[in-house]
């Protein structure tokens, strides 16, 4: 054993138990000693109407120990609670006084915790009844191994461990109920736990306190009660400073956001008890109407369904007129940009998350050069994930200007975008910031029209959203639809829902803030794999609004088809993510209004990915097969859902893809407007995409699938076109 | 007074053209309908009637739904009656489609002014423009009807509007309207098929003439045609889903084409390739419903119109303007079409006035490049102009011009039958399903009183088929009218006469209609 743990706090919760008081203290010192282990014992008595304390007062003459009367609520648990505080060195053990267990093993468990933060004895030959043994390796397999999935003797009254773990995790224990929740909430927290093998002994001297049938039934309920309630975040020592504070344990992982932003409201939790309840009462209300009437459980199912997709229409078709009928993006014409002094122009910061597309970087440069600002006034992030060699030893390769830095996120998780953001936030010393990913290529005056924009804005407005686009429009048929929804995203109805004052759900890229409104905010949702979309919510429940500037940064449109796939998962876990998020308080910082317009952007737009194949396969059917099924299927729809469902599927349908075209020719895209008449197919691939993205929300709510870029460049070593006119720098 | 006539000078001083031009049409559609309700010509047109019944089956029938629509006739009209339809006084007085083409007559004005201003940018002129259409007695006749010609004539007019904009300033979103507009013709008559055809070449013309931005104009060329040709495509799914055939309303025994085979084996379908005769059939019409003074000067508009260099694009204009007149001198021609106008048909034809109103298309355009006209800086012309209007309104009014489409629907071959059947049944029908080939407009259901949920006609299988082999299944009432379905297949047949008399009573009898009425078998066992 070597000086990594020299020092132990022993502490012995005691009712009534004289006959073993001095042969315990005489073999923990015969233990420790010998092996030059430092000492002290902690007897916590509960109340002993033997002579117990009075052994102990004379054993404290020779051995380190102290003797503490209990003073709150009676029973083994509460003992232990209030021994931990006193305890004044590194490692603790506990260990029952009744000398079944053997203090001998301490030194060997200690000599675990080199490797472990727990060690439990593990009685391996049990000298005992065995009625007791049976109940008790049953208790160890139904509520540790398979409601917890903790497999080691949870039971045991000898453990050795260390002491920041009492420090650390919140305990809420019942008389008999320490150990499970102990060890339940210390895995949380991120602790290892192992166990070391024992001789369990018979009990010499006293009575045992348990009552088996009753502590068995106390434990059980306690472990089903820990099951559902909901995890503990735990932080990571607190008392290390702000910086530090974002690192915290859940559910056993280790995470750092680089953010103060409240957990609990960020999608950490993919789904809080409440809305699980809320999910399972509305599957058992269908299961239970289906069983007593499924038909008309259908029909229900369809009217409430096809409602949904008639109102979802006509907010769609609204927010589209609304986008021309009050052009509420914002135009900053060039005699307004050259008004401004250039001495009066704000610092700005733009952050670059970067993860293994070094091959993007020259791109970058230049974009970034290219931009009308003076570059004494710009700090350029690059921010670098520390697990990404290549990135970090190719980037010495480039010659970078000097307000570019590279600043190396430490690796942890969650691997997110957002998190490296945060990050970054920390280092950004101009007034204004603004994300671009790398492959971005913002128009050359776009910083200097979104401080214009947002000098003649009122100061509510924290957020400038610049229009997104693709440069590579013309690679493949996948890039001509893509490049399409683009158009009618960022020109359409992000412009329609601005008009309208409600919440927006930021693009992945190019959205300016005021780096002051931005740090109040405690910036992104490390959890979220849309945090642009859920900042966007969080600014308009903030009080705060987003604009759209008639400037566009140019991005790769995604060529692969795997690799768009596995991006639009993630675009929808992300939505999906967000919508559990902020329907966890309805009301919370929302009017009526604006939480009817996030339930059918976010939500909304969601579900249809759900509705639209199940109601083209319904029609589909009706008039593939109708001599077979059509009278089945025509049940379903009584009249007014029958009209609904025809309005929605050819007007609907009709206004969704002709929407596309619009926004297409609003870009002047005209080239592009031919290839929307295979928009129903991309239709399909989203809603196999929204499948994939439930199953990840499940699976791995924050894994963060990382898109390829650089696909456009093997074929056209130089942005094409609208990039190569902007790289000359 | 001295206080009541500044504070009105302020309000029309304050009131823009365009709104002056809304309140007027309000103020005359209101009128003209008041006017036609009393004299009881709302429902003159036995197309009228149709109209009301086809929207209110959709609601209120023994088989309602939108198949009641049929395969026939354009259903947007229809649709967009549904609303007043569901209200019985709205649908018996016809009401419900005046609102209907009212509204449209009130959009029309306004933009016949927007669409004149956009040409000559002289507010006067547009406003002579609009005041020409708005004025014209047969337009006001119309708009007061369930027909469906003013509602062609408002997405005529907003189609053509937008496409003018677009030709002139290539905005894009006025194209998107006009092809939204073109969708909303195209499924009102058949003339907007035309309409959005012509439109489409235009934009065809250009792709093929402009070849350093063909993509572009190709790109221009499928935003519009998208929607204006997606009722064309929604109409012919339709015919073929519903009825089996997607050219149903060109087949079917019930259209047009059918009607018109039956003028020409009578030998009285004098346009019927004569591209001449065609054309006079057309332009006589059309002087007819703008009033011959006002036709006259409209002439001489279009001459100095085509005259006129400083109009960019104005062949292009003329030629959508002028889709009606195509549209309507080739479907003469080619016998899809027939119009009877007193001055030109023969003698010996049985029938000398019929489908006058299809010259009602060309009041919005006349009235348009007469307000060009106007606006050339001329006194004496534009005294003339107005002068020509004053005396033209005189003359409908007082009746020394003919308002030729309120004719055509009262005396004319358009016009409803007023059968002594009606009085019978208003004043006997009690209850239950009346059994009537409503197709050969037997009697008025509108006048009966009858609940259109209680007619059986063509239209409601299984009622229909069943009850011509069973007329006792469901029917307590049967009319038969001399060679309609009903006859034939009931009347006619053995089995169904007889069944006809052992169940039914004969409660009514005229030359051409028997009523039959089911034998109370409860009354008699008492």
């Amino acid at each position: 054993m070597n000086s990594f743990n020299k020092s132990i706090s022993i502490i012995i919760p005691t009712f009534n138990e004289a006959g073993n008081i001095a042969e315990l203290v005489r073999r923990i010192h015969l233990a420790l000693v010998t092996t030059n282990i430092k000492y002290e014992i902690i007897f916590i008595d509960d109340h002993s109407k033997d002579d117990t304390q009075e052994i102990i007062r004379n054993l404290a003459v020779s051995y380190p120990i102290r003797l503490v009367l209990k003073k709150g609520k009676r029973g083994k648990a509460f003992s232990l609670l209030e021994g931990f505080p006193l305890a004044s060195y590194p490692f603790l053990a506990i260990i029952d006084a009744d000398l079944q267990y053997p203090p001998e093993a301490i030194p060997y468990m200690m000599a675990k915790l080199k490797k472990f933060d727990i060690v439990v004895a593990e009685r391996h030959i049990k000298k005992t009844s065995w009625i007791r043994n049976i109940l008790s390796s049953g208790f160890m397999k139904i509520f540790g191994g398979m409601l917890h999935g903790i497999h080691t003797d949870i039971q045991s009254g000898l453990k050795v461990f260390r002491k920041e773990i009492t420090d650390r995790i919140d305990m809420n224990p019942s008389q008999w109920t320490f150990d499970l929740e102990f060890l339940v909430k210390a895995r949380e927290a991120g602790y290892k736990i192992t166990e070391h093998k024992i001789v369990f002994q018979k009990r010499r001297f006293g009575k045992s306190k348990v009552s088996l049938l009753a502590t068995i039934v106390e434990i059980g309920l306690s472990s089903l009660k820990l099951k559902i309630r909901s995890s503990d975040i735990i932080p990571y020592y607190s008392h290390f400073g702000n910086r530090i504070s974002s690192i915290f344990h859940y559910k056993g992982n280790r995470y750092v956001t680089y953010t103060k932003f409240d957990k609990k409201r960020s999608a950490l939790d993919r789904i809080t008890f409440q809305q699980v309840l809320f999910l399972l009462a509305i599957v058992a209300t269908l299961i239970a109407s289906f069983i007593v009437n499924w038909h008309t459980t259908i029909i229900v199912l369809f009217g409430i369904l096809t409602f949904f997709y008639f109102l979802d229409i006509f907010f769609y078709f609204y927010v589209t007129i609304m986008s021309f009928s009050k052009l509420p993006e914002i135009k900053i014409v060039r005699s307004e940009m050259d008004d401004v002094p250039e001495s009066t122009l704000p610092t700005y910061t733009i952050l670059c998350p970067l993860y293994k597309e070094w091959r993007v970087i020259p791109q970058f440069i230049k974009a970034i050069a290219n931009l009308d600002y003076p570059k004494n006034k710009l700090q350029v992030l690059l921010l670098l994930e520390e697990d990404d060699l290549a990135t970090i030893l190719n980037m010495r390769r480039f010659d970078l200007p000097p307000y570019f830095h590279t600043i190396i996120v430490p690796h942890s998780y969650p691997k997110t975008k957002p998190k490296a953001c945060n990050y970054g936030l920390i280092y950004a010393q101009g007034e204004y910031s603004v994300i671009f990913d790398a492959e971005d290529i913002p128009e050359k005056d776009q910083l200097k029209k979104v401080v214009c924009a947002f000098r003649k804005l009122p100061r509510s407005v924290a957020c400038i959203q610049a229009k997104l686009n693709f440069y590579n429009p013309e690679q493949n048929i996948l890039t001509n639809l893509f490049t399409s929804e683009y158009s009618l995203w960022f020109d359409l109805i992000l412009p329609g829902l601005q008009a309208l004052e409600g919440p927006i759900p930021l693009g992945g890229t190019s959205n300016h803030f005021r780096t002051l409104d931005l740090q109040k905010l405690n910036g992104w949702d490390a959890f979220n794999v849309t945090e642009d979309c859920d900042l966007g919510v969080r600014l308009s429940k903030s009080g705060f609004s987003t604009a759209i500037v008639d400037s566009t940064t140019f991005e790769e449109a995604n060529s692969s088809p795997r690799n768009w796939f596995s991006q639009r998962t993630r675009w929808i876990k992300g939505y999906i993510q967000t919508f559990f998020v902020h329907t966890r308080k309805l009301k919370e910082g929302y009017g009526m209004r604006e939480s009817f317009i996030f339930q059918l952007v976010v939500g909304g737009k969601v579900l249809l990915l759900f509705i639209n194949p199940l109601m083209w396969i319904v029609t589909i059917t009706y008039f593939a097969a109708r001599p077979f099924v059509g009278d089945f299927i025509e049940s379903f729809f009584p009249s007014p859902v029958l009209y609904m469902g025809v309005t929605s599927l050819i007007v609907g349908n009709f206004l969704y893809f002709y929407s596309y075209m619009i926004g297409c020719a609003k870009r002047h895209q005209y080239h592009l407007i031919k290839y929307t008449f295979l928009i129903p197919f991309y239709w399909i691939l989203m809603s196999m995409a929204a499948w994939a993205a439930v199953y990840k929300f499940v699976k791995e709510p924050h894994y963060w699938s990382k898109t390829i870029h650089g696909l456009h460049l093997p074929q056209t070593p130089v942005a094409p076109g609208v990039v190569s006119s902007r790289l000359s720098v | 007074m001295k206080k009541i006539l500044p504070s009105m000078g302020r309000i029309i001083s304050m009131a823009s053209p365009i709104q002056g031009v809304f309140l007027l049409a309000i103020l005359f559609s209101m009128s003209a309908t008041i006017i036609n309700f009393f004299n009881g010509t709302i429902i003159a047109y036995g197309d009228s009637e149709s109209h009301l019944n086809i929207a209110k089956r959709v609601l209120h029938s023994p088989t309602p739904g939108f198949a009641q629509l049929g395969g026939i006739w354009l259903p947007l009209p229809h649709l967009l009656m549904l609303p007043f339809v569901a209200i019985d006084t709205l649908w018996r007085t016809g009401i419900a489609g005046s609102i209907v083409s009212g509204f449209f007559y009130i959009i029309s004005s306004i933009f016949i002014f927007k669409l004149t201003y956009l040409l000559t940018k002289h507010t006067l002129a547009s406003l002579l423009a609009a005041c020409i259409f708005m004025v014209n007695a047969n337009i006001l006749y119309m708009q007061s009807t369930p027909m469906t010609e003013l509602t062609l004539i408002g997405f005529f007019v907003l189609s053509i509007y937008f496409f003018t904009k677009f030709l002139l300033t290539e905005d894009d979103l006025s194209l998107v309207f006009a092809g939204l507009c073109g969708l909303g013709a195209s499924l009102s008559r058949y003339d907007g098929w035309f309409l959005v055809l012509i439109e489409a070449a235009i934009l065809l013309g250009y792709v093929i003439v402009t070849k350093n931005r063909r993509d572009e104009l190709f790109g221009k060329l499928l935003l519009y045609a998208t929607p204006a040709f997606f009722g064309i495509a929604l109409w012919l799914i339709w015919d073929s889903l519903i009825l089996g055939d997607p050219l149903y309303f060109s087949n079917s025994p019930f259209s047009a084409k059918s009607q018109q085979q039956g003028w020409l084996a009578r030998g009285e379908l004098p346009t019927y390739h004569n591209l001449p005769l065609s054309f006079l059939y057309y332009l006589g019409a059309s002087i007819h419903n703008i009033g011959i003074l006002l036709g006259g000067i409209a002439t001489v508009s279009l001459l100095l119109f085509i005259l006129d260099r400083n109009i960019p694009k104005r062949f292009f204009i003329l030629l959508i303007l002028f889709v009606p007149f195509i549209f309507y001198v080739v479907t003469l021609f080619i016998g899809q079409s027939v119009i009877f106008i007193p001055e030109l048909v023969p003698k010996t034809f049985e029938w000398n006035l019929f489908n006058a109103r299809y010259g009602i298309m060309m009041v919005a355009p006349m009235a348009i490049l007469i307000g060009y006209l106007f606006s050339k800086k001329n006194p004496v012309v534009r005294i003339f102009i107005v002068l020509l209007l004053t005396f033209q309104t005189m003359l409908f009014v007082t009746g020394s011009q003919n308002t030729i489409t309120l004719s055509d629907g009262t005396v004319g071959l358009s016009a409803s039958k007023r059968v002594d059947a009606e009085t019978f049944l208003t004043k006997n029908y009690d209850s239950g399903y009346i059994l009537v080939d409503d197709y050969a407009r037997t009697v008025s259901i509108l006048r009966t009183e009858i609940p259109m949920q209680n007619v059986i006609y063509i239209g409601n299988k299984p009622f229909w088929e069943e009850s011509l082999k069973a007329p006792e299944k469901y029917a307590r009432w049967i009319v038969l009218q001399k060679d309609d379905a009903v006859w034939k297949n009931i009347y006619e047949n053995r089995e169904g006469q007889a069944k006809l008399f052992k169940y039914f009573n004969k409660v009514y009898t005229s030359p051409n209609i028997l009523i039959f009425k089911k034998i109370d078998t409860t009354a008699q066992n008492t």
